[in-house]
């Protein structure tokens, strides 16, 4: 028997309870071999040793102790209660804040692909548009389609952007437009939804921080070489921060 | 109630005492262990066994108790005396403190898992269970763990090194 062999059938006969010493072949090759001998006797000491157990101390207290613990347990669980229900929230808040942004960029990445501007373009359907609006007073969706074309038209035309693209080449202008008014605009319009609702603050956050890194990346939007500081479709982060 | 904490204190005294290594702390992490088990029983699995389960969470409040003595270092390698009945056993005693010290050297999770197989008798499956590892880990730190307290034995010359150094093959 080899010394790996020995340990291995030793390790088998403990994890089966067995007595080691029970097992002739065992013995034969621990008597013949010094390591494998005292590895045999280690495991013997160890496990005379653990079954010296532990003595109980003066335990009789720990019933009423128990008792007091457990009675004492409602503050407890209310504490918890209230900081557990604080973390699904913010869990739920990070949620949406998540969910909003990838509807933003799913919704420029379908508009930006050229085998979808067709069908964006000759479809009048205003389906496609709601992906686009992150957490938009819905008057506003509703306002842009009913306003005249001037005074607040910029801002109607923008949120209406995917109905109202114009043919040939102007979905990039459409898109661009949509960008530099409606999404800042609607956003920072949340800051009044904010005043009822503290905690859509982080949403509106993250929204802002997505679309400038978002709009970075866009050729022509993006901070330009004269003024780096100033581009277009631009929030001002910090400010909401 | 308190005959639930009657039925299981040697047990659940028993591990933390081998996880922590001190009377007083063992004491307080088996009241925390009762005190939570009484308020989560309604959790508890009624065709399971009660005592991995029990362990289970006794283990997780060691843990826990380990951790924070990390952070707030107590005095190293020492083990309570507890009272000895008859004076003949002193060298069982002797024996068990210096078990009690080895494994105080050994990861925790492998004291964990050897304390409640060879201590507690559980079977691997129930210690996976209470562990919520898998079977071959349990396995593997048990293993470990005979063989790092072995080491730490012989290290303690409870154990006496081979006087030649052959090669093991």
């Amino acid at each position: 028997m080899q010394c790996h062999e020995f340990e291995d059938r030793l390790h088998r006969r403990l994890d089966d309870r067995q007595s080691p010493e029970a097992d002739p072949q065992l013995v034969a090759h621990a008597a013949a071999c010094e390591p494998c001998g005292q590895l045999l006797i280690g495991q013997r000491l160890l496990l005379a040793g653990l079954r010296r157990g532990v003595k109980h101390s003066s335990g009789s207290q720990l019933a009423q102790n128990v008792l007091a613990g457990y009675q004492a347990e409602p503050m407890e669980a209310v504490v918890v209660e209230g900081s557990s229900g604080r973390r699904s929230w913010q869990i739920l808040a990070w949620l949406a804040a998540t969910a909003a942004a990838l509807a933003i960029a799913v919704s420029i990445y379908v508009a930006s692909q050229p085998g979808r501007r067709n069908v964006a373009v000759s479809s009048p359907s205003v389906n496609a548009v709601p992906s686009v609006g992150p957490k938009t007073p819905p008057r506003d969706i509703a306002h842009s389609d009913s306003r005249p074309p001037g005074g607040n038209g910029r801002r109607a035309h923008a949120l209406g952007a995917f109905q109202l693209l114009p043919r040939g080449g102007g979905y990039g202008v459409a898109l661009a437009d949509m960008a530099t008014s409606s999404l800042p605009d609607a956003v920072e319009r949340m800051e009044e939804v904010e005043r009822y609702a503290p905690g859509i603050r982080p949403i509106r956050v993250s929204i802002a921080m997505l679309w400038n890194a978002l709009w970075r990346s866009i050729p022509g939007l993006g901070p330009s070489e004269s003024d780096p500081k100033a581009w277009h479709g631009r929030m001002d982060v910090r400010r909401l921060v | 109630m308190l005959a639930l904490v009657e039925r299981f204190r040697g047990q659940v005294f028993g591990l933390c005492y081998r996880m922590l290594g001190q009377r007083q702390d063992a004491e307080d992490c088996a009241q925390e262990t009762f005190v939570r088990v009484l308020k989560n029983l309604h959790r508890w699995d009624p065709g399971r066994d009660f005592e991995p389960w029990l362990l289970a969470i006794a283990g997780n409040r060691c843990r826990t108790a380990l951790s924070s003595r990390k952070r707030r270092p107590v005095a190293d390698g020492m083990v309570e005396q507890l009272p000895d009945d008859a004076p003949d056993e002193r060298a069982a005693q002797h024996l068990g403190e210096e078990v009690q010290l080895a494994l105080a050297a050994v990861r925790a999770e492998y004291r964990q898992a050897f304390v409640l197989f060879h201590e507690h008798e559980l079977s691997y499956a129930e210690i996976a269970e209470s562990m919520s590892v898998p079977l071959g880990t349990v396995k593997t730190w048990v293993h470990r763990a005979r063989k790092e307290l072995i080491e730490e034995l012989r290290r303690r010359g409870v154990v006496p090194e081979p006087r030649n150094a052959v090669p093991r093959v």
